[in-house]
Order: C-alpha cells, then structure tokens, then sequence
C-alpha cells in the first residue's frame, strides 16, 4: 500500500489503512519515544497516545514535508506532553560523573552499536536526555526547546552541554565513539576528550 | 572551528544511530489504537462476556436437581397413598398413586410389611385383579396418605369395605417404591373430592387438597402433611412380601392384601396392563380407631414431617449443606529473604564494580506491614476435610534503610546471562546510597498483587462449637502494581527498574485456626504464615528475593 492510499483510507477511518501506515511507522516512532521514556512500557504507552493523535489529526497533514516528519513531530511532542506530567523541566540538575563505570566488554552480550548508542542516552537523567534528544537528535533550536519545556533557552543550553559531555564520556568508555571517530578520522577530537 | 566540526559530527553520529535504531511494539498497543478509533467494534469483547454469562448460568440450571418437578408432579392432588389393610405391620403393603393423566393413576406397589389402607372412596376393579404387573417409579414418587375404609367395587359390581387407617400417633413409615400398575379413574380428580369431603370426618386433619409429598431415599415418617395438616401413617418396612408369587392374589391367609382389596399389587410382577378402576364416590365413613394399637408419634418423627415433602416445598438441592462461602482479612509483617544468585563468581576484587559479599550482610532492611484480605468457597468433600478456592487480593511492603544525595550517579546491576555462564551489568542512575550519604532514607518497596488461592483445611479437633483446623494453600500470584529498589553490583547503591519485576509468582500459606460457631456464621481465627516461592524479580537479575509474611487471619464464613 502506497502513501496516498494510506493516507487516504485513513481519512476515512479505514481500519487496514490505519494499520498499515501504523505497520511502516511504529518501529521507528517507537524507537524515537523510547529515548524519551524511562522504560519500554513507558514508551509504548507514548506511542499509543501518539498514534490515537496521529490519526484523529491526520486530516490536518498538508503534504507539505515527508509523511514521516509530520508524524515524527507529533510524536515527540506527545513525549514530552507525557514527560511534563511527571517531572518539572524548570529544575537545573547539576551532575557530577561517575568516577568509574567499570566495563567488562567481554561479559557485554553482543547488540548493535545502535541500540548501545540509544541505551547509553537513556542512561542520562531526564532532564539532560530530553534536551539532548530534542536539540541533537530532532533538530528543534534552544529557544522552542524552552518553550516546550517551559525552561529558559540558557537553561536548555547549559543542559544540553552537560548532556553531551556525559554521554560522550560514557560512549568513549564503551569505545563506540572512538571507532566511529577513526572512521571519520577525527584524531584531535579524541585527543581532546 | 575543530571544536565546532567535533560537535557537528557528534550530533551527526547520533541521529544516524538513532535512526537506525528500531523496537517493535507489542500487539497490545495497535489493539489499544484500534478501539479507540473504531469503539463500536469493541462489541466483540463485551458479547464474549454475555456468552460465557450466558453460558454458566445454562450450565448451572441444567445441573440444577429436578426433583422438584417430580414433586410438583405430584401435587394438585395428584398422588393419593393407598393403604390396603388395617392388619399387622408385616402383612400389608403401601401402595402409592400417581394421577398421571385425566383417567388413569399409576399405582405403584411396593414389596412391603407394613399397613396399608386404601384411600377414601371406592376402589373398583374393572378386571380380575392381578397384582402382579406393574413397573418401578422413580423413588421419590412416593406418596402415602391415611385413609378410612374404602368401599371396593368387583369387575361384578358388588363391592366390599376396605379398613383404612386415618389417625396420627403412628408408628414411623418407611417406604420404599416398588412396582406400579396402570389404574382407571372413575372421575378424574375425584379422588381428591371423595378424601376431603366424605372422609373428611375420618382424619385428625384434613385440608381440601390431599397432597402428599414423597420423601426421598426411605425416610421414617410418622404422618404426611398435606398443606401443613397432617395424617397418620404406620410404620412400614420395605420387604418382599413372601408369598406373592401367585397371581391369584385374593386368596386369604398370607397375603392380607389380598384379602382386603383385589387390587393391591403386592409384589413386582404387577403387569402394565392390568386396569384397576377406581370409584372415587363418597365411601363409608367408618373409621377405625387404631391409636391403642399404634405407638406415639415421635418428636423426631413430627418434626421430619412438619418439614419434608410437602406439595409447593422446594427439593432441596443435595450440594446446599456442603458449601459455604468465606470471607476473610489477614493482616501481616512482611519480611525480605536475600541471597547471591550470580552465575559465578563476580571478577576482581570486592572493591570494584562488583561485590561478592552475602548481599543480606550488606544491606539494611526493615519489615513493615502488608495485607491479605479475600473471598473463599469451601466444600465439604469429607467430615474432617474442606477444600476451598477464593480470590484474594495482597499488599506487601517492606523497607529498606538508604541514603539519598543531591545528584545521581551511574550504578550497575548485575545480571545473570540468558544461559548462566556469565555475568554481565546493566546500568542505571540513581541517588540513593546503601552504604553512606548525605540524607538517610527508607525506601518502600511495595506491591499490589492479585492470588487464587487453592487449598484445602483439615480438622484436628472439635468440642462443641469449637473446631480447631489445619490448612494450606497454593497461590498463583499476579502483580498489578510493585516498586522495588535492587542492590547494585558494588553492593554500594540502590537503583529502580520496573521492568526486572516478575509479574507472575507463586506463594504457599499455611494456616491454622480456631473456628466457632454462632447461630448463621461460623468465625475463625488463627495466625497463618504466606512464603514466596519465586523472586519477586527477573529471575535473571543476580540477587534473588522472596518476601515472607506472618499474619493472622480473621474470617466468617457461611453454609450457602
């Protein structure tokens, strides 16, 4: 089924149209809500309320952009609509590393270098991993940041720099920057860290 | 410059990770989709439920005991008991009738020593008697009346006087149902007519319809109430009846049936086809005074007559006494068992990331309180054995002593492979510290859970009222609701994951209790102690944790 024909068939509340265009569009949206949510459960229930709102709203898509993006932003901001209910945005956590995260690669069941990104995220505290996955990973600048998390834009700033900070100290640990860094080949960057 | 490219291609490494990153959720989640958009189509759900409803209550009224039918049967002076004689109690025969249609009564026959009279009116007989057909009716188609002496019409039209008997202070009657034999009505319904108003004189008391009601299974009586009046009866003991071989009944001397109506049937060998005609005209009112003959009725006999086996009067159903429903609350102490459950050895030393150390040596736990409180059906399979199922919903809390710091920090949990060759971490935040910080803490760990618990109680000793029991249970255990704080590797923190909560489990009770009785309910009280039998977290995780509850349990129960 093309696109246009689910779009289409779920303009009119077609049931195998919604469960189609659900089909193409959950594994990656449900993806996108788990660097969000505290757990799988979490993020399933964020992908449910998304989806309900993707379709009840689907008659307001234009066309204008990808299919996937529309439904993308919508996502995320049932994520965050979710994340507010529970925790205040407005606090700044100040954080301090874990002096030693003692890896064992040998014992690490084997997983793809994606999934090892996305957990090592997910280890962030909540404050920190919202703003890094709106601002690094979904594109939105500092200012509509705070606007949705109703925090100041230098909040979101000096969040996202801690953010960074940490999550590349953990990736270097698990080596998985430093072998996408010699694919780059970004030596003084390593160096640096 | 550089500084800026690094963070560019840092952002750009992780959405390209991200994007390829995909989870597949579960069936839960469309399904959850699908009714909220199309909520008419939820129907199939609902009208599962009214068919099972549906279903259970079909079951239940065909298992229902029909025997009320058979008793509403014989109501609306439908049955009339025939007593053949006033002779002695070993040389006369009871014989029951049952209207079954507008010109005949079945007549059943029984193999007995016991009296018998007839029913009041005449009693003809079209053929010349042979009292040897018949057929069996179901045992509680049994009805018996007293009767007075009854005027008998031949096939020849002369007809005879049949002593009958008609006062209480009889001796109590068993009864058992013999053969039947197909028997004419002069006048449908008229039997009941001739009872009530020609013999009327002739009962102690005697009520416009002259139901009776049979007992099941051989009851004693002493007398059969019709609409709350009663009747004498005499004792009557099932037998053969010797020398009823003879078709030819009417021979006197053994068979006093014989002698007294053509057509008693006195053993099994009645023929279906024979007819008896009964006249149920008005009959002689002669009553024969047999109370210095008999003995007096019994409390035991009044009392079983006043209540049993009265036309209107429900069958009763054979499972009422055997089943009581339960309900009870237990509250309870809960306690935490820890032990080590890595798949080997942790590496390095105790100082690093992970810990050797007996996890229950290094942690601080408290017990608090929890709940057990449920609803239990018990049956009575033996004298001294009950078995019960129930519902039961539990809360179970216990604390632990923690600290709390001002930021998180990055644990790990130490985690048992799929195959249990290796030991691998698990990382989370957390702000709580085992072991020092800033702000002591208690931590709750809790859970909602839902048992059915399935077991059976034993009776060790009875005085009275009083009954002390022994039982256990099994229980298979939902979790709805848990929150639970696992020991990090380094035995150093406490960190949070829901999802390493088991949400099955399984417990075992056991209990013992004194139970008395009051006039309705039953009341039992007794400490009980409830173990869990499997961790309460992913049994993958590399501590185990079984929560046990000491508790004492209130319940009342009654006989449905």
């Amino acid at each position: 089924m093309t696109e246009e024909q689910m779009l289409t068939g779920s303009l009119q509340n077609n049931a195998a149209s919604q469960d189609a265009l659900y089909s193409r569009f959950s594994p990656r949206m449900l993806g996108v809500c788990y660097r969000f949510a505290k757990n799988r459960e979490d993020a399933e229930d964020m992908l449910q309320e998304g989806f309900i709102k993707v379709f009840s709203q689907i008659h307001q898509y234009r066309n204008e952009g990808a299919l996937e993006g529309w439904i993308r932003r919508i996502i995320v901001h049932t994520c965050i609509n979710v994340l507010k209910k529970n925790k205040k945005f407005s606090e700044s956590v100040d954080i301090m590393y874990a002096s030693s995260i003692g890896i064992r690669e040998e014992s690490i069941p084997s997983i793809m270098q994606a999934k090892e990104v996305v957990e090592c995220i997910r280890l962030l505290p909540l404050g920190y991993r919202t703003v890094l996955n709106l601002y690094a990973i979904e594109g939105y600048s500092h200012k509509e940041i705070g606007n949705m998390l109703d925090i100041e834009e230098s909040t979101s700033r000096s969040q996202y720099t801690r953010a960074k900070t940490m999550l590349e100290d953990v990736l270097i640990k698990k080596k998985i920057l430093a072998k996408a860094r010699e694919k780059e080949v970004v030596k003084p960057a390593v160096a640096a860290i | 410059m550089e500084n800026k490219y690094n963070i560019e291609n840092f952002e750009r490494f992780l959405r390209e990770k991200s994007d390829e990153f995909r989870m597949y959720p579960s069936k839960r989640v469309w399904y959850s989709i699908y009714n909220n958009m199309h909520p008419g189509n939820r129907l199939p759900s609902i009208s599962m439920c009214i068919i099972l409803i549906f279903a259970l209550l079909l079951v239940g009224y065909l298992n229902t005991d029909t025997s009320r039918e058979l008793s509403s049967n014989l109501h609306d002076s439908n049955v009339v008991a025939v007593t053949l004689s006033n002779g002695p109690l070993d040389e006369t025969a009871v014989l029951t009738k049952n209207i079954v249609g507008a010109n005949q009564i079945q007549l059943s026959n029984q193999q007995l020593n016991s009296r018998v009279k007839h029913s009041p009116g005449k009693i003809a007989s079209s053929t010349v008697p042979n009292r040897k057909t018949g057929r069996n009716l179901p045992n509680n188609n049994i009805a018996y009346t007293a009767g007075t002496d009854v005027q008998e019409t031949s096939p020849g039209n002369t007809s005879r006087t049949v002593p009958g008997i008609n006062e209480l202070n009889e001796a109590a009657t068993k009864i058992a149902i013999g053969s039947v034999a197909n028997i004419e009505m002069a006048e449908p319904g008229s039997i009941t007519t001739a009872v009530t108003q020609s013999n009327r004189n002739n009962f102690k008391e005697v009520d416009e319809a002259t139901t009776f009601v049979t007992p099941y299974d051989h009851h004693d009586i002493t007398a059969v109430a019709t609409n709350k009046h009663v009747t004498g009866m005499k004792n009557i003991e099932t037998a053969l009846l010797e020398n009823s071989t003879d078709e030819n009944t009417n021979s006197p001397g053994k068979n006093k049936i014989a002698d007294k109506i053509d057509l008693m049937p006195l053993d099994n060998s009645i023929k279906t086809d024979e007819t008896i005609i009964i006249d149920t005209g008005a009959a002689k009112n002669k009553v024969e005074n047999n109370n210095n003959n008999l003995p007096a009725l019994s409390e035991t006999d009044k009392a079983w007559i006043e209540n049993f086996a009265l036309y209107n009067r429900p069958a009763p159903k054979k499972w009422a006494g055997k089943v009581s429903w339960q309900a009870y609350i237990t509250p309870s102490v809960v306690y935490r068992k820890l032990h080590n459950n890595a798949a080997g050895k942790f590496p390095g030393s105790n100082t690093g990331n992970f810990n050797n150390t007996n996890v229950e040596d290094v942690v601080n736990n408290k017990p608090s309180i929890g709940l057990e409180t449920g609803i239990a059906l018990q049956y009575d399979l033996l004298k001294r054995v009950k078995l019960k199922v129930g519902v039961q919903l539990n809360y179970t809390r216990y604390n632990a002593h923690a600290f709390e710091n001002y930021h998180p920090i990055t644990t790990s949990l130490a985690m048992n492979s799929v195959n249990y060759e290796a030991v691998y971490e698990v990382f989370e935040t957390t702000p709580f510290s085992n072991l020092a910080g800033l702000t002591p803490v208690r931590l709750h760990n809790e859970s909602y859970q839902i048992s059915l618990p399935v077991g059976a109680d034993f009776k060790m000793a009875a005085f009275n009222n009083i009954e002390w029991y022994i039982g256990g249970t099994i229980q298979p255990t939902i979790v709805v609701y848990g929150k639970s704080y696992m020991i990090s590797a380094d035995r150093r923190n406490y960190a949070q994951n829901k999802t390493m909560l088991s949400r099955f489990n399984l417990n075992a009770g056991l209990e013992t209790y004194i139970s008395f009785k009051t006039s309705n309910y039953t009341w039992q009280v007794g400490p009980q102690f409830r173990t869990q039998i499997f961790s309460t977290n992913n049994k993958l995780y590399s501590v185990e944790e079984r929560l046990q509850n000491y508790g004492f349990k209130i319940g009342v129960s009654k006989k449905l």
